[in-house]
């Protein structure tokens, strides 16, 4: 189960009026993988995966699936099976003809395809309930269904749109187990639409990031948190600091970086850093040390304005005379060693690797999701 | 809102309901108490006796022209209502799924409406010259070279009676349809077209069913009218057909007051019946509360 349902993008363009929700996307999706597209509301990626599922025909470009050119054929034929949001259940057939439903169009007989939609939701823990209506089922439930009926057409690509958006924060964990374990299990290809960061990191095998249309960065999730491409993808995906400055010189593996206000950093030498370049990084949050007394060469100094405690770490804003707020991850024994409070100016430095090079130049803010 | 408001007496729902309930009591049930006594009393044409008899049942029940009337009403019934349920159906189903822009539906909703701008006399009326013997219908046929004789059955005859029927009733049935149709979620018929369904598929298992409420609701309008009409029947047969509430009227005329009564209370029964026949195959209630 690989090539087969192997998604391959090329060039594809999605117009509304003149507005380019989908921009020139070029995009690989490894069959039996699991991919997540993420992005913030209006970012395209909603109507990338509404083209693949065939619910929009792209303006340009063509999608292929298993090597087969699919762009133009018919939703239903091509084998993706689409969960929506809201489920969409139909209201008034029973849970069991719910899931039957591909079947009763194929023309099979009412036993037979009964059974197989009772096998499909037993699969899903739902067997108990198969004579329900939609209605009678919690949110949670009505989302296996969905998941059922979508799977019992045996897709060769399960495309999900914001699958878990609509459950609660203890429902949704264990979904995303769950999904992530059918996959193992089915070997096929998913795509998940998301516009939760967490999601994306835990489920992906890889993960898209998308903004205005264009894709920012596909990679690994690991790639994408230690080495996010532009400080757009930095900030969206969170766990970074994003600074600027100019390179003033290179040697060797390391350059030398001043930011407008006078600091000097070190970082790893990378294609692009070149002496005179203006240039952006990203610093990991939780590779950050404090220190009340010294200001350290590579690192800056900063009034604490606030502090939460997140259980295994805690996390220290600091305002550092930017716009944007620097912020450390501090593992709790440190904190609990040496308490800081509100108000408190105090000196953040880190080594030289943990700052990454950001070469995109997408710089918008995003929508950072803290968790 | 003062919280005394919030602490309601027991009494509240019930004077709440008590003038609705008192204008129908003192409209809809007076009125039919008093034909229903009416229709146990006696009578010799000329006075009526306040002493109870079945006789004017017996009349009805026995006379074979009352089974032919009852027919006939329900034939133009079951007529009227395929055609505007087909009607209707199209209608509506044009106005949601294929006009998406909201203004649009409403303009065109409202082109629906425009017949109503004058009464129900004069739209059927204005068939007359459509429809006659020199009409400009038969007239276009004869001058098209279709037909050499104008046709008779278009005026005065059963299919006038219909046709004027489905020309007054169709609204009655567009619009509840269009009210359920547009609950629809497009996400159903998106997760239909996603399983593989075609165009006709989803139409017969997902639009229909859930559309049904208010076809059924529509049903029962269309059902109700015709049952009760005897203007239509009258005007547009020549004379040539009858109804129920035509004999009705015409027993009325000769003031056999008590056996119309029996025949009305004949009627609301069967009208009954057949409500209730809708209400069993689509559980309305049920439908609107959700």
């Amino acid at each position: 189960m690989s090539d087969i349902s192997r998604i391959d993008i090329k060039g594809v363009t999605k117009l509304y009026g003149s507005v380019k929700a989908v921009n020139n996307v070029d995009l690989v999706i490894e069959g039996g993988s699991y991919c997540c597209m993420i992005g913030p509301s209006g970012c395209g990626k909603t109507t990338l995966l509404r083209m693949i599922a065939g619910h929009e025909a792209p303006s340009s470009g063509t999608i292929s699936i298993g090597g087969q050119d699919v762009t133009h054929a018919k939703t239903g034929s091509r084998g993706t099976a689409l969960m929506f949001q809201n489920y969409a259940l139909f209201p008034h057939l029973s849970l069991t003809d719910n899931v039957a439903f591909s079947l009763r169009v194929k023309g099979e007989a009412t036993e037979a395809r009964r059974v197989k939609a009772r096998e499909m939701l037993d699969r899903v823990q739902l067997g108990h309930l198969a004579d329900r209506l939609p209605s009678e089922l919690s949110g949670g439930q009505q989302q296996r269904v969905a998941l059922a009926r979508a799977l019992i057409t045996n897709p060769k690509v399960l495309l999900l749109d914001e699958p878990l958006s609509a459950l609660d924060e203890f429902l949704r964990l264990r979904m995303r187990v769950e999904l992530k374990r059918l996959q193992n299990e089915l070997g096929i290809t998913f795509i998940h639409v998301t516009h939760t960061q967490p999601e994306a990191i835990a489920l992906a095998d890889q993960v898209v990031v998308m903004d205005h249309g264009l894709i920012e960065q596909a990679a690994s999730p690991r790639e994408i948190y230690n080495h996010p491409h532009s400080p757009y993808v930095a900030r969206f995906m969170g766990g970074q600091n994003v600074l600027a400055g100019k390179v003033e010189s290179t040697s060797g593996d390391s350059a030398s970086v001043t930011t407008a206000d006078g600091h000097r950093y070190d970082l790893p030498s990378a294609p692009g850093v070149t002496p005179g370049a203006e240039i952006r990084f990203s610093v990991r949050r939780d590779r950050i040390h404090l220190s009340p007394d010294t200001p350290a060469r590579n690192g800056l100094t900063g009034k604490v304005i606030n502090t939460e405690y997140q259980g295994t770490f805690v996390k220290v804003a600091l305002d550092t005379g930017s716009r944007e707020e620097f912020i450390i991850y501090l593992p709790d024994e440190a904190w609990f060693a040496r308490p800081i409070t509100v108000g408190e100016t105090i000196h953040a430095s880190w080594e030289p690797t943990a700052s990454h090079h950001l070469k995109g130049t997408n710089n918008s803010a995003g929508a950072p999701l803290e968790d | 809102m003062s919280r005394s408001s919030g602490r309601s007496s027991p009494l509240t729902p019930y004077l709440q309901v008590a003038p609705l309930a008192l204008i129908m009591l003192a409209m809809v049930g007076i009125p039919l108490i008093t034909v229903l006594l009416l229709s146990f009393w006696q009578t010799d044409g000329i006075t009526i006796y306040s002493e109870f008899t079945w006789d004017n049942y017996a009349q009805v029940l026995t006379s074979p022209v009352t089974l032919t009337l009852f027919l006939n009403t329900l034939k133009y019934a079951a007529l009227t209502l395929i055609a505007t349920m087909l009607i209707g159906f199209t209608c509506s189903y044009f106005l949601v799924f294929h006009v998406r822009n909201l203004k649009w539906q409403i303009g065109l909703f409202l082109l629906c409406t425009i017949p109503f701008w004058t009464s129900n006399v004069i739209r059927m009326v204005s068939w007359i010259p459509f429809l006659g013997r020199e009409g400009v219908f038969n007239q276009a046929l004869i001058s098209a070279g279709v037909i050499d004789q104008p046709l008779d059955i278009l005026l005065y005859s059963d299919f006038a009676v219909v046709l004027t029927y489905i020309h007054l009733f169709t609204l009655f049935m567009i619009v509840p349809i269009f009210n359920s149709m547009a609950k629809i979620n497009p996400n159903l018929i998106e997760a239909a077209r996603d399983a593989g369904a075609s165009g006709w598929q989803i139409l017969w298992t997902v639009i229909v069913p859930l559309s049904r409420t208010g076809i059924a609701l529509g049903s029962i309008f269309v059902v109700t009218l015709v049952m009760g009409d005897f203007f239509v029947v009258r005007v547009m047969s020549g004379g040539q057909s009858a109804s129920v509430v035509s004999a009705m009227k015409n027993q009325i005329d000769q003031l056999f007051y008590p056996e119309a009564a029996a025949m009305a209370v004949l009627l609301i029964v069967v009208v009954l019946l057949m409500v209730s026949a809708i209400l069993r195959i689509v559980d309305i209630r049920s439908e609107l509360a959700k």
